[in-house]
């Protein structure tokens, strides 16, 4: 039983319950070692679990809803960077330590409209800065099966929680690759939709431009059923598109498919037996059909330099809104201050060191004088990079690469060299500057048994075209928590 | 026509300039750490000096549609626990149901 549709024929056959489920996953968040959740919202949970329990009997008769409500009594987790309302979001900062939102985002208000029940909040990099899950004030997240190893950042909660059957599915965002990273380290099926497809109302902003949110499931099926209930326009969010949703169709496609092969994401750094597992897969899809067509996505050199100008430009603008005035801490030193100034500086020093640090570099780059040379040359490149893949889907239906050059990397191993860190993202910035949904699917293991992902990319609001590719190779995989 | 260069030399003073913008107070170890990491960022940034960029327009939005805007309607907030506006829950001090803020103007 490890699919929502499993479990959801689990509850119709009677041996098992939203209610029994919901007290395992109690169970197993309390013997894990893993530091996934930051807060667990048991009470909140375990009343929502008994009443969809007696509504599966009282209401139901034993069957489950799924037309009504495609996500009844499954227990899901939410990266602590989205609202809900009276229970306490801390971004992983200690600046939010004490926050408790009065509002629901939008996109957990539909999973539990659809039925979901939320066991807790995840662990995540403080403000979603990070690509390995060690930059939360709550301390490092650890890899699910190598507990001397990072899951990937910046959901690494959502992560680890999926692959170590702490929750069924889970909610993570996505800003330069923050859901697809953790995936592919952890093993689980990760997905970012394009921008404007889900609301980010109540999402805690990094970089509006690029944040998306988006499912860590346990099979492509899961993910497209948490899709296709959040997305839609939302008239709290102003850049929610009003393009059809056409998420939730995951038969698999390989006959026929063009699968588009950039030449620029099989550079030098990538090891071994990851490339070794990217060539295998496409292989495999052209013994089953597919196309496999060389393309060229020439700025992609050029992606972490962009992206490092653009993110960080978007955050020192977003995070000037933690100043201890509405929400947030106020330390007894800010209260002391003699002037407004000093009032902010004591607030703000709650930010840890690498969320200081994009500020200041984002500062920067916004700055008189350095404003032209830095953010606006990097925008003016992200528009080139947008455009290589417009040229590249005129050719192909989707493109595949290798989600991160390396598996899963030890702790400690890249946290003193910030640069070092952020090229960890190099395969999946791109498709967050050109806006673009892409997805990442376990397709083998390396010797150690560290999981590798398959990023697949689609044009924008073609998801469902994502969907099916993602369905395809992960049946010729079978690998991943769910296989 | 010419790529424009943009060598930035970083040191303590830049980043002391950008930590004051942006209301940050560091300490001596910090301005150093940070001097040392946002240089070298900023040397691996320079690298977008090699695309010629003439004539492109920024993407600066994540969508190509103009911004819907919704009905000026006010919906009125819930109230919270004691009746007080909900929004008050989460203030770091209230005072007479509203926002207590410090004194900012001096003595």
């Amino acid at each position: 039983m490890k699919t929502i549709r499993e479990i959801h024929d689990a509850f119709d056959a009677g041996t098992t319950s939203p209610l029994v489920l919901t007290k395992k996953y109690f169970d197993a968040i309390a013997q894990s070692r893993h530091n996934a959740f930051i807060t667990v919202c048991e009470s909140r949970a375990l009343e929502q679990a008994n009443r969809l329990t007696d509504e599966l009997k009282s209401k139901h008769g034993g069957k489950v809803p799924r037309k009504a409500q495609p996500l009844f009594g499954i227990p899901l987790a939410i990266k602590d960077v989205l609202t809900i309302d009276g229970v306490r979001t801390t971004c992983a900062s200690k600046m939010l330590e004490n926050y408790v939102p009065p509002y629901t985002a939008t996109a957990v208000k539909k999973l539990e409209d659809a039925g979901a029940i939320t066991l807790g909040k995840l662990n995540m990099d403080e403000f979603a800065m990070g690509s390995s899950n060690e930059n939360s004030a709550f301390g490092p997240v650890l890899h699910p099966t190598h507990l001397d190893r990072v899951p990937g950042g910046s959901s690494g909660g959502s992560g680890t929680a999926v692959a170590a059957d702490l929750c069924v599915a889970a909610l993570g965002t996505d800003t330069g690759g923050s859901i697809r990273l953790p995936a592919s380290f952890c093993g689980v099926v990760g997905m970012k939709p394009t921008y404007g497809r889900i609301s980010r109302y109540g999402q805690i902003a990094f970089a509006s431009s690029l944040d998306q949110i988006g499912p860590m499931c346990r099979s492509v099926e899961d993910a497209a059923l948490l899709y296709e209930v959040m997305a839609g326009v939302d008239p709290f969010d102003s850049t929610t598109a009003n393009v059809p949703v056409n998420g939730a169709v995951t038969a698999p496609i390989t006959k026929g498919l063009r699968v588009g092969v950039p030449r620029e994401y099989f550079i030098d750094g990538i090891e071994p037996e990851v490339k070794a597992a990217i060539e295998g897969m496409i292989e495999k899809l052209k013994a089953e059909g597919a196309q496999i067509v060389p393309v060229s996505l020439p700025h992609t050199p050029y992606a972490v330099a962009t992206y490092y100008i653009v993110a960080v430009s978007e955050a020192s603008s977003n995070l000037s809104r933690f100043d201890g005035v509405r929400f947030g801490v106020r330390p007894k030193e800010a209260i002391e201050a003699r002037s407004l100034s000093e009032f902010y500086k004591k607030v703000r020093a709650n930010f840890g060191t690498e969320v200081k640090r994009r500020i200041i570099l984002g500062t920067f780059a916004l700055s008189s004088g350095y404003y032209d040379a830095y953010y606006r040359r990097a925008a003016q490149v992200r528009r080139l990079m947008r455009q290589d893949f417009e040229k590249a889907f005129e050719q192909v239906d989707v493109i595949v690469s290798a989600v991160s050059p390396s598996t899963a990397f030890k702790l400690g191993e890249k946290s003193k060299d910030p640069l070092r860190m952020y090229l960890t993202d190099i395969f999946t910035i791109p498709a967050s500057l050109a806006g673009l949904p892409a997805m990442s699917v376990p397709v083998a293991e390396d010797a150690q048994g560290l999981s590798i992902g398959m990023q697949v990319i689609a044009p924008r609001f073609q998801e469902n075209v994502l969907f099916r590719a993602g369905a395809a190779i992960e049946r010729l995989a079978q690998v991943g928590v769910a296989s | 026509m010419a790529i424009l260069k943009c060598m930035t030399e970083v040191d303590e003073t830049l980043i002391k300039k950008a930590a004051e913008l942006a209301r940050l107070e560091l300490s001596a170890d910090e301005t150093a750490e940070y001097a040392k990491s946002i240089g070298e960022i900023l040397k691996h940034v320079d690298q977008l000096n090699q695309v010629s960029v003439d004539g492109v327009e920024p993407m600066i939005y994540g969508i190509d549609e103009p911004l819907r805007l919704r009905p000026d309607e006010v919906i009125p907030f819930p109230p919270g626990r004691d009746g007080e506006p909900k929004i008050l829950e989460s203030a770091p001090e209230v005072v007479h149901g509203g926002f207590k803020v410090p004194q900012i103007l001096g003595s």
